[in-house]
Order: C-alpha cells, then sequence, then structure tokens
C-alpha cells in the first residue's frame, strides 16, 4: 500500500496549509506587533481592545445574531420544505427540487445582486428594515437545509408511521412525534450548515445590509483596506478566539460521540 | 373520523411560495433586466455587446483561468488526502477530518487576512505575482469545501468491489484507477462544483491580495455600483447559463452526496 | 432510540433558541427604551462621512495639544460631544446615527438604493450633483447670522474658502447656498526621499514609471485616477511657457483636466492599463500604512493623508516628502450639505444638522478633528487665534533650529487685517507636512477643481474604468491558449470514451 511514511506527509502538509495562516496570526495577537515579521513583546492588548471596542462587539453580536435567526428560519423552511416536497407528487416534488438547486450551485455574488435588484430596486424595500438582508442570508441557507434533510427522509422506515396512524394518533402527532425525531441529525446539520454559510457569507450581506449595520466578513474586509493598525490587530485576536471556539466545539462533539460510542458497545 | 385533513405534502407550500417568490422571482427580475435597456425597451444590445467586447471576454477568460487553476490546486491537494482519510485505519478518523473541516467555520476574511501576512511575509512585495497570490488566496479559502464531498463519497463506497478487483488480478495502481477513481467522481464532480463558480465571482480575495484585475464577480460589483442594472443582470444571467451548461455535462448525478449532510 | 437521540439533541437546540433570544436582548430592550424615552423628545440625525474623517476620541495623555490658549484633548468622540453640547445649550436630546462612506460613488450609490440620510459630506463635484439634481436642502438663514455666538462655522470660515463657496456656482446657484465646508486640500505625490527623486515626484508621469515598478499606488476611485491620467498624458502641454504664461491660465487648467473628449478619454485609458502593471494596488486607504511601512515608494495621495502618513513614519524616524506635479494638481473641498429625502420639511432635524456643521466648526473641535485625520479645516477662527497657534504649534521651529524659512499662511487666516500670519519652520518642512497642510499660493494657483460630469460623460469614464481593470482578451499570451485548447481535447477523448462504454 502508499507507505505509511507518505501518506502522514501528506496529511500534515494539508494541515500545515490550511493552519498555519491562522496559527501564525494567533501567536502574533499577543504580542505587541503590528506586522507580522517583528515581535516586540508579549501583550494581550488586542483582546482588551477586542472586547471593550463598542464598534467590534456590537458587530460580533450582529453577525452572530442574524446568523443564528437567519439559520433558523431557514432550517424551519427547510425542513418543511422537505417534508412536503417528498410525500408530494413526482411533479411537484421536482419542480421543488428543481428551484430549491439554483442557489446552491449559484455563485454568492448573484444570489445577493438578485435578492437586492428585486427587494431593494424593483419593490423598494429599504435596506433598514432588515428585511434584504435576513430574506437574503435565508435564500442562501434555506436549500442546504433541504438538501440536509432529504436523505433522511429516505433513509426513514414509513411503516412507523402508518403504525401510529393506525393506532388511533392524528397525521399531525405522528408527524411531530415519529417523523421529526428520525430525521432529526439531518435537521440538526442542516442547522448547523446555515449557520456555516449565514456566518462565512460576504457578498449577500454587502449587497443588502443597512449602513449601519456591520457583519464580520463586510467589516473586516473594509478595516483592512484602512489604516488603523489598532483595528487590524484587534481583528488577529477575533480570529484566534473563533480558532479557538471552534477547537472547542469540536472538541466536545467529539467527547460526545465517543462517549455514545462506548455507551453502545 | 377526521381522515388527511392535513397532509404532510402540504407543509411543502410555504416552502414552496418561498422559493418562487426569492429564488424564481429574482430570476424573472434578473432576466428582464438583462434584455432591457436603461429605458425599458427590449434589446439583446447587452449580450451582443458583451461577447464582441475584447474586455468583458478577456475578464471571462481571465476568470476561467482562474477558477481552472484553484480547482486544479483544491484537487490536487484535496483528493489524496481525502483518499488516505477514508481508506485509513487510524481511530479518532472523524476528529481528523473534523480537523480538516474546522476552517470553514472561520470566516473566510479572516483566513485570507492570515493568508495575505503570511504570503507578505514570504513575498515581501505581493504585487509581483498577482496571479499566483489570487490561485494561492481561493485554494486556501476552499479547500475544506472540496475535502468534504471527496472523503464522504470514498468512504462511502463498498470495500467489496475492491476487494473483488484486486481477487481478480489487478494490481495497486489498475485497482485504483478502474474502481476507486471512476466510483468517486460525483464526490469530485461535487467538490468541484463548490470551488469553480466561487472562484469565479469571489472578488474579495483578488481585493485583498493586491490583483487590480477584474474577475466575473468585479464586473457585476462595478455595474451594480453605478446602477447598470442591464449589465449586472447581464452578467449574472450568463454566470447562470454557465453553471447549467456545467450540470448538464455532468449529468446533475450526485445529488445523493453530502453538500448538506455530511458534517455531524 | 431515535427518540432518545432525539431528547438529548433537544437541549442544544433549546440553548441555540436561548442564546439568539439573549443576543437579541439588548436590541429590543433599546427599542424598548427610546420607546419609553416618548415623553422627552428625541431627534434622530443620520449622517453619512468619509470613512475616519472625524475625531473618535480616546487620546492618550501625552497626546494632548497644549497652546497658550489652553490645552486640547480628545477624550471622548466627536459625536458623543455633540450630543451633550446639543443637549446643554438647546435642551433637546439628539442621537446621531453616524456612518461612513469610501468615495463619492459609493456615497451617490447608496443615496440612489434607497438608503436615507440627512448630513452628508461629499466632494465638490459630487455637491454640484446633487445640486443639480435638486436633492439638497439649502442652509437656513439663521444659519449665516454672524450675530450668533453659536454659528461657529459662519464666524469661523477663513475668508479665502468662503470666497470660493460664494464664488462657485452652478446652476446659477452659489455652493455656499448649500454647502457648508469641512475639509479641504489639494493632490499630490508623498513619496520617500531616499528613493525618489524630487524631479521625479513632481511629475504625474511617475505613475507608470518603469524605474519605480510596482512601486507606486493609484487611487482606487474613477474620477482621482482619471485626474492624473489625464495630467500624465497632457503633460507637456501643460509644463510648456506658453501654456503658463496664459492670461486666462485657471480658466484653461480646469478645461484642459476636466476634458472627456473621445481621445483624451482613449488615451487615459491606455494610460491607466500602463499603470496597472506598473503599480502595487489600487487603493482608498490602505497605502498610507503601506508608505509608513515602506511597502511602496509614492503614493497618490490626498493632503490630509500625506500629512497622516509623514506624521506616522516620522514616528519610526523615517522622513517622507510631499511633492505637488507640476502639470497640475486637483483642489478638494469636502463639505457639508443637507439631503432632502432625510430632514424634508422637518426643521428639528435641520436645526441639529446645521448645529452639527456648527459644533465641528468650533475652534477647538476643529483641532481636535485636524489632529486625528491630518485634514486641513476650511476653519480659520476668525477673532480666535486658535487654529493659527496650533499650525504653529504643529510646525513652527523650536528655539535654537538653525535652518529655517518663514512661512506666508495670510492668503488664509487674514480678515484683511492687519495681523500677521507667519510661521517660522524649519527649511524641510516647505516640502513636506506643512506644505501638505496649508499648500503654497504657487501649488494652489496650478490646482484645478473637478468639475461635475453629466450623465454621458459620466457612463463613458465608467466604462473607460471597467476596460482598464479587466483583462484584454487580446493580452491573454499564446502560450495560455494552447494550453486551454490541449486540455480540451484531453478531456473530450476522456468524455467521448466514457460515453461509448
Amino acid at each position: 500500500m502508499i507507505r505509511k511514511v507518505w501518506r502522514w506527509m501528506v496529511i500534515i502538509f494539508v494541515l500545515l496549509f490550511l493552519y498555519l495562516p491562522i496559527l501564525v496570526l494567533a501567536v502574533y495577537s499577543f504580542t505587541d506587533a503590528t506586522n507580522i515579521g517583528a515581535i516586540r513583546g508579549f501583550s494581550v492588548h488586542n483582546y482588551v481592545t477586542l472586547f471593550t471596542t463598542p464598534e467590534l462587539r456590537s458587530m460580533i453580536v450582529g453577525t452572530v445574531a442574524l446568523a443564528l435567526g437567519a439559520a433558523l428560519i431557514a432550517t424551519v423552511l427547510g425542513t418543511m420544505g422537505a417534508i412536503g416536497s417528498f410525500y408530494s407528487r413526482k411533479g411537484m416534488a421536482s419542480a421543488i427540487t428543481t428551484m430549491n438547486q439554483v442557489p446552491v450551485v449559484n455563485a454568492d455574488v448573484v444570489t445577493g445582486f438578485s435578492i437586492c435588484i428585486l427587494l431593494v430596486v424593483v419593490l423598494g424595500i429599504s435596506k433598514d428594515t432588515y428585511i434584504p438582508l435576513v430574506a437574503g442570508h435565508v435564500t442562501l441557507c434555506a436549500p442546504f437545509v433541504f438538501l440536509a434533510v432529504i436523505p433522511k427522509l429516505k433513509q426513514m422506515d414509513p411503516s412507523i408511521y402508518e403504525a401510529a396512524l393506525d393506532l388511533g394518533a392524528t397525521p399531525f402527532t405522528a408527524l411531530i412525534r415519529i417523523v421529526i425525531p428520525q430525521i432529526f441529525p439531518g435537521i440538526l446539520s442542516g442547522f448547523a450548515m446555515a449557520v456555516t454559510l449565514s456566518l462565512d457569507d460576504y457578498f449577500v450581506a454587502t449587497y443588502t445590509k443597512p449602513a449601519t449595520f456591520d457583519t464580520i466578513s463586510t467589516y473586516v474586509v473594509n478595516a483592512t483596506k484602512g489604516a488603523q493598525t489598532t483595528i487590524k490587530t484587534a481583528l488577529w485576536a477575533l480570529s484566534t478566539v473563533i480558532f479557538l471556539l471552534v477547537v472547542l466545539f469540536s472538541a466536545v462533539m467529539n467527547i460526545r460521540a465517543n462517549k455514545e460510542e462506548r455507551k453502545a458497545v | 373520523m377526521h381522515r388527511r385533513t392535513f397532509s404532510r405534502k402540504y407543509l411543502g407550500i410555504p416552502y414552496a411560495v418561498f422559493l418562487l417568490l426569492f429564488i424564481v422571482a429574482p430570476l424573472v427580475v434578473l432576466i428582464y433586466y438583462a434584455f432591457t435597456n436603461g429605458q425599458g425597451e427590449f434589446t439583446v444590445q447587452n449580450l451582443t455587446g458583451f461577447f464582441s467586447d475584447p474586455n468583458t471576454l478577456g475578464t471571462l477568460c481571465y476568470s476561467f483561468g482562474i477558477a481552472m487553476v484553484t480547482t486544479a490546486v483544491c484537487l490536487l491537494l484535496a483528493y489524496p488526502l481525502a483518499f488516505i482519510l477514508a481508506t485509513s485505519k487510524l481511530k479518532g478518523k472523524s476528529v481528523i477530518v473534523l480537523i480538516f473541516i474546522m476552517p470553514m467555520w472561520i470566516n473566510f476574511s479572516l483566513r485570507i487576512t492570515a493568508l495575505k501576512e503570511i504570503l507578505t511575509w514570504l513575498e515581501g512585495n505581493l504585487a509581483y505575482h498577482p496571479f499566483l497570490n489570487t490561485v494561492l488566496g481561493m485554494s486556501y479559502d476552499f479547500l475544506p469545501f472540496m475535502i468534504l464531498p471527496i472523503y464522504t463519497t470514498i468512504s462511502k463506497l463498498d470495500g467489496a468491489l475492491l476487494e473483488a478487483a484486486r481477487d481478480l488480478g489487478a494490481g495497486e495502481l489498475q485497482a485504483f484507477l478502474r474502481v476507486t477513481l471512476p466510483l468517486s467522481l460525483p464526490g469530485i464532480m461535487s467538490g468541484v462544483s463548490m470551488v469553480f463558480l466561487p472562484a469565479m465571482t469571489n472578488y474579495v480575495v483578488l481585493d485583498m491580495l493586491y490583483n487590480s484585475t477584474y474577475i466575473m464577480g468585479s464586473l457585476i460589483g462595478s455595474y451594480f455600483a453605478a446602477y447598470n442594472w442591464n449589465g449586472g443582470s447581464m452578467i449574472a444571467l450568463i454566470l447562470l447559463g454557465i453553471i447549467c451548461l456545467f450540470t448538464l455535462l455532468t449529468g446533475g448525478a450526485e445529488e445523493e452526496n453530502t453538500r448538506g449532510g455530511a458534517l455531524l | 432510540m431515535r427518540i432518545e437521540i432525539f431528547n438529548r439533541y433537544r437541549s442544544i437546540a433549546a440553548l441555540c433558541i436561548c442564546g439568539f433570544l439573549v443576543l437579541t436582548c439588548p436590541v429590543t430592550a433599546d427599542a424598548a427604551k427610546s420607546g419609553g424615552r416618548e415623553v422627552e423628545k428625541e431627534v434622530t440625525l443620520r449622517v453619512c462621512n468619509w470613512e475616519e474623517y472625524i475625531d473618535l476620541g480616546d487620546w492618550d495623555e501625552e497626546e494632548t495639544i497644549e497652546l497658550d490658549s489652553g490645552d486640547i484633548i480628545g477624550e471622548n468622540t466627536m459625536i458623543e460631544d455633540f450630543t451633550q453640547w446639543y443637549y446643554e445649550t438647546y435642551g433637546i436630546r439628539v442621537r446621531v446615527e453616524y456612518s461612513t462612506f469610501g468615495t463619492n460613488e459609493d456615497l451617490y450609490n447608496m443615496l440612489t438604493l434607497g438608503d436615507t440620510y440627512d448630513l452628508v459630506c461629499p466632494s465638490e463635484y459630487m455637491i454640484m450633483k446633487l445640486m443639480t439634481e435638486d436633492q439638497l436642502v439649502p442652509l437656513s438663514e439663521g444659519f449665516f447670522d454672524d450675530s450668533d455666538q453659536n454659528n461657529y462655522y459662519s464666524n469661523g470660515v477663513s475668508p479665502y474658502i468662503r470666497e470660493i463657496f460664494e464664488k462657485n456656482e452652478i446652476g446659477g446657484r452659489p455652493w455656499g447656498d448649500y454647502a457648508a465646508g469641512y475639509m479641504w486640500g489639494i493632490t499630490g505625490i508623498v513619496y520617500n526621499p531616499g528613493l525618489v527623486s524630487e524631479e521625479d515626484a513632481s511629475s504625474w508621469k511617475i505613475l507608470n514609471d518603469p524605474d519605480y515598478k510596482r512601486q507606486v499606488t493609484i487611487k482606487d476611485n474613477v474620477r482621482d485616477s482619471y485626474f492624473a491620467a489625464v495630467g500624465a498624458i497632457k503633460s507637456e502641454l501643460l509644463n510648456s511657457e506658453e501654456f503658463k504664461d496664459d492670461p486666462d491660465y485657471q480658466k484653461r487648467l480646469e478645461e484642459e483636466m476636466n476634458d472627456t473628449s473621445r481621445e483624451t478619454i482613449a488615451g487615459a485609458q491606455e494610460y491607466l492599463q500602463d499603470v496597472k502593471n506598473n503599480a502595487y494596488s489600487f487603493e482608498t486607504d490602505s497605502g498610507k500604512a503601506d508608505m509608513v511601512t515602506g511597502k511602496v515608494a509614492a503614493n497618490l495621495q490626498w493632503s490630509g493623508d500625506a500629512v497622516y502618513t509623514m506624521d506616522q513614519a516620522d514616528e519610526d524616524d523615517f522622513p517622507l516628502a510631499f511633492a505637488v506635479p507640476s502639470e497640475s494638481t486637483n483642489i478638494y473641498f469636502d463639505g457639508w450639505v443637507m439631503l432632502k429625502n432625510g430632514i424634508g420639511e422637518d426643521a428639528a432635524k435641520q436645526h441639529a444638522a446645521e448645529a452639527f456643521i456648527n459644533f465641528n466648526s468650533r475652534p477647538d473641535n476643529v483641532i481636535r478633528n485636524m489632529y486625528y485625520v491630518g485634514y486641513t479645516s476650511v476653519i480659520s477662527g476668525g477673532e480666535d487665534m486658535r487654529i493659527f497657534e496650533y499650525a504653529d504649534w504643529c510646525y513652527g521651529a523650536e528655539e535654537d533650529e538653525e535652518e529655517v524659512s518663514e512661512y506666508d499662511l495670510g492668503y488664509f487666516f487674514s480678515e484683511g487685517g492687519e495681523e500677521e500670519y507667519v510661521i517660522t519652520a524649519p527649511s524641510d518642512q516647505v516640502y513636506r507636512q506643512l506644505f501638505a497642510q496649508y499648500p503654497t499660493q504657487e501649488a494652489i494657483s496650478r490646482s484645478s477643481i473637478m468639475v461635475c460630469f453629466d450623465e454621458d460623460q459620466t457612463r463613458e469614464i465608467n466604462q473607460m474604468w471597467i476596460n482598464v481593470r479587466c483583462c484584454n482578451i487580446y493580452d491573454i499570451p499564446v502560450w495560455v491558449w494552447v494550453f486551454a485548447g490541449a486540455s480540451v481535447c484531453v478531456l473530450a477523448v476522456f468524455g467521448i470514451r466514457k460515453l461509448r462504454r
């Protein structure tokens, strides 16, 4: 087989490629430096700036609130759509699936641009109402929730639902207590995907956001064009914080998964 | 007794309405703007103008170039890695996979900032190699999106097929080329479709890495800034046309796969 | 078993929803609070200004400006101070929503797309454009009342600037009726005297000079770059003796620099395409940092940013200089204007907007803004000498300085009276910060404003700008086509073989 050495080299190389910049930034965020290459001394002033500047704080809170809110709406819509489409006639189902594919394969720029044209230019809805922004993000995320739930629906055992109905449950109760729990992992992974997409998005936000609102992406892109070095280094701190949070989250998920495995054994 | 007044298929209606409102309607508006001029009269000038102007054609080619090279680089890095991960018998494999997917959760603008600092330190003056830096930046951004689908596809492969091939006398390389590779093609296609079009339109990476050339996304941005909805819509439609072409060519057969479902 | 998994994940889902509610709590609480404050009338003022263009406070102790008339320090942001001052002076609570824009075109775009603002600060050509489109509210009569002590603008604006605002008209109406100046300056080249000679830096042609390949930056907006390009391609004409001696020099210069004929636009496009291959980047704000860190050798800059850059570089013991091209330079005025679709008929908003302008025109605030941003204010202070003192404090020579020159600022500060406004400054300041902050008469004499272009002209130069930035298909080298063709063939062969199977 491919020798062990080669395997590990590939893994390590790609790992380095992916993480070196983030780790370097993490190291430099704890120093006094304003550019990579010259360490002046250990300092946590970047983190202080990050957590005390009201601008940065409101920006982070706004981004997270938007992501969670849009992901919630997208999950509800996408799940309903997946269930509905799965049980519909072939024609309706394929229509929904085709329409659903469009934002998935489309570029963010085009999605954002088209939502902006429709809502702001043609319908004249003001960006200050946050409607274009939320609508844009939901449009971006809901199709992915749809795609995440459908496989679980296909894997589901249909006879349990029938059995529940036969035992006297109303269709609605059966839906809530039988179908949803079975597809729940799909819903959860769709939600996670929706949050990821919303947090990472730049283009839809640029075209639809109100002027005084900033998400992390729009803020960073504008800040890196500017000259303020304190903000630049505070952003290094931000990236390190997010990185640590993500590591923590994955570690927690992994420990839970291991516990389940061990329980199953 | 009430029977089926509530049918599950009615659940699909709100979503269908949503899709109509926010996906079909904007598309219609785009088509409207793309084929009219500023005064609302029908014209194909936008389309013919695009294909007769050497600058816009050049932009299309440049975007293609960047997208192709980026996709190639991502494939070259992702495929071996996904293959090794999927076929290895390491314990805690899912953790390692998670480690490779995690960068997706850190905002891309922060990651590109990090990469820019490293590249500046390495190269000194970023402006000397705009194309190279752009490809590096894009690959860095999109690599996790390529790893995930390929990994999922390969890990779902039936090991029996490979064993059968080996029983029938195939060598390592042959078994790989004739069994694994073709069967992993849906995953590759899925990964490519997640990388190719964003690579053609993500102009933020170019801006941040000091590449001043326009790509398709920047054209949309600049038409938008000049409130030239007609030009911008035409570019958007052309991009959509490219995706349609691409989906048709690859048979669109990989929906079962992974796009959303393999995170948890 | 699946129900168990559901139950376990139910807690995660609940956690997420709770988190979401907690995060949006401050927002709703804020809304509730302002709803409860209906008892006190609150005026909302939406302001949109250039990025990094107002004092954001938070100065260090050591940054205190110690003038003879008193110390000046910026503790809070200008917005907070304004809110407090407004309440103390007029007894009305005002809430300022402050946003920023990067270029005039961005601002116009935001306005077209339905962002409403009350008070914005565009450059002169955009002010003219808004005036022709009848989007502005004229300044009220009370604004020009000199007897009102709070009308800092009217009492303090430099007579030089006031004259310019009254002399320049568009559509029969002078700028001064609608706009109150904020900052002004000229454009020029910031350069590293160690790497670039003064001669090279004194011409727009430095931008496509291959000696400085990838060492120069240019602005990422079409008007500034077009101005520089026109200056470069017409360099011979503009530098010629007979052009400079022409009695109608000012008028002809303005015509030449704002020329939008086909040939000029085509020439500018070619020139800018060369610049694209020669420049380090198209920047709006990052050029300052790049100059200070030594990444680039020369920078097309507005004078205010030049002052800021040179100050920052001085902190690192890295002397930079500022040159004004011999062909021409652009003199710009950024001014406050009030928008009709924001203010409408609301007298309270107009009052708040004009008060905002006045507050920023109070001499101590002028000094705060000038210090923080680096640009030059249009305010001279009138009777109040503090602004001149500030200039002296910044640039005046020490007692023991040997090489000094006299720098006359009378044209700006003087009200026609007896006072002398001369600063004795170190000699090198003549081509450094002082020069950038208050340009000499000589530099101003070869300056031209940017005229506002009509729709056709705007469309043509926008198209030119897109053409410059796009990759031209004829520029793609042959080997790329060969390679692409070969790859397509290979893929086609594979595809056909697969299909045939």
